[in-house]
């Protein structure tokens, strides 16, 4: 690790700070009138944010054992998301096969940086292989909204996850060495923190329009706006960090990372409102909700990934 | 949930100093179905009932079913 490693490092970890602290004291201000239960789930994110920064260490040490803490990451989010999803007897064999086989071999291909398998694997093999294995199971009743459940899920927890560790095996020019790919995986996630931390503090502040109240009360077109804006501005304070050539493609990645990561908000908020949950880690008392903590990461790494790869010619 | 099988009340008719404890697996079709033999790793979630025991001349009908209905109660309890 070189000393640009440990300002980035540090950096992280004053910004945990101020965040959690900023939770802790808005906790004991009920005088303010802010939304006790957004303010909860705030603190409750902060402190996974926590745990997923300190793995993300590991990153610097060795892109291996990130890759397989992401796996198991994945893993255990498809579980809660099909365990939340009805499915049917005739689901069970596909199901086997996309925890025991798809789920592994997806990261697996994504330690190799075979990009041309891990890029098309599940969305085209295991997005045929599912439909067909449900069909020779013999059941049809409701046949196609099972199979897009359990398409979705692999798709959401297990391919868009998989760009995250992906990262770290882009080439990156200027130095080449793999400090400088786990500084961009760490700049990903540390915008999707701060976008997170910068929407909530834009709606509690001056959120006026929610978006889609029956989905989501606490998401505003003030918070998307001012922290999309915002997360670009904290963005380019962290530019040093990144492999990008000018400020303003950094601007530009974290707003990426910001939209993206309101729109998983939404889209898992939107499921779990209709299976009627509040939380992935509510479903069952004593699992933690990883998919909860994910969700936006989830939509905002392959986009990510896509984008500097394609257009800003990383890798 | 299927009626409770006689072996229960032999069992514990002959080992009145065991303990009876009912446990309800929640998942459990969905983890491993009737017939099938690999597993799918769903969340599941396991409720231990209050210990219970043959009572002095019960009949085995009436133990069999209070047995049922010590974990049915788990079921509801979830």
């Amino acid at each position: 690790m070189g000393p640009r490693d440990w300002v980035l490092a540090a950096v992280v970890v004053v910004l945990l700070s101020v965040a959690t602290a900023v939770g802790q004291f808005v906790k004991r201000q009920p005088h303010l009138g802010l939304n006790a239960a957004a303010i909860a789930t705030f603190n409750r994110r902060l402190g996974a944010w926590w745990i997923i920064c300190a793995l993300l260490g590991i990153a610097f040490i060795s892109p291996t054992l990130t890759v397989a803490l992401f796996g198991l990451m994945s893993f255990w989010a498809l579980r809660e998301f099909i365990t939340l999803t009805p499915t049917r007897l005739g689901d069970h064999r596909a199901l086997f096969w996309v925890f025991a086989f798809f789920t592994p071999l997806q990261y697996i291909l994504v330690g190799y940086n075979s990009y041309e398998l891990f890029s098309i694997f599940i969305p085209v093999y295991a997005f045929l292989f599912i439909p067909a294995r449900v069909a020779l199971a013999g059941d049809f009743k409701r046949f196609l909204e099972r199979i897009a459940k359990i398409q979705s899920g692999l798709l959401i927890c297990v391919y868009c996850l998989s760009f995250a560790p992906a990262l770290l095996y882009l080439e990156v020019p200027e130095t080449g060495s793999s400090a400088s790919n786990a500084r961009l995986l760490f700049f990903f996630v540390a915008m999707a923190l701060i976008s997170e931390a910068l929407q909530f503090a834009w709606s509690q502040l001056y959120g006026r329009h929610v978006i889609a109240p029956t989905i989501n009360a606490a998401r505003t077109w003030e918070g998307l706006v001012g922290g999309s804006a915002s997360t670009a501005l904290v963005g380019m304070v962290l530019h040093w960090a990144t492999p990008y050539k000018f400020l303003w493609q950094t601007a530009f990645m974290s707003m990426v990372v910001a939209v993206m990561g309101f729109a998983g908000a939404m889209t898992m908020s939107a499921i779990k409102r209709d299976r009627g949950v509040r939380d992935y880690g509510t479903l069952v008392e004593g699992h933690g909700g990883v998919l909860d903590r994910i969700d936006a990461i989830c939509f905002a790494a392959p986009v990510f990934y896509h984008v500097s790869r394609q257009i800003f010619k990383i890798g | 949930m299927g009626e409770f099988k006689s072996g229960l009340y032999y069992l514990s008719k002959k080992r009145p100093d065991l303990e009876l404890v009912p446990v309800y697996i929640d998942n459990m079709n969905r983890v491993l179905p009737r017939g099938e033999f690999l597993p799918v790793p769903l969340l599941s979630c396991i409720t231990f009932g209050p210990p219970m025991w043959l009572e002095a001349g019960e009949s085995k009908i009436d133990f069999l079913a209070r047995a049922r209905l010590a974990v049915q109660r788990l079921k509801e309890v979830d």
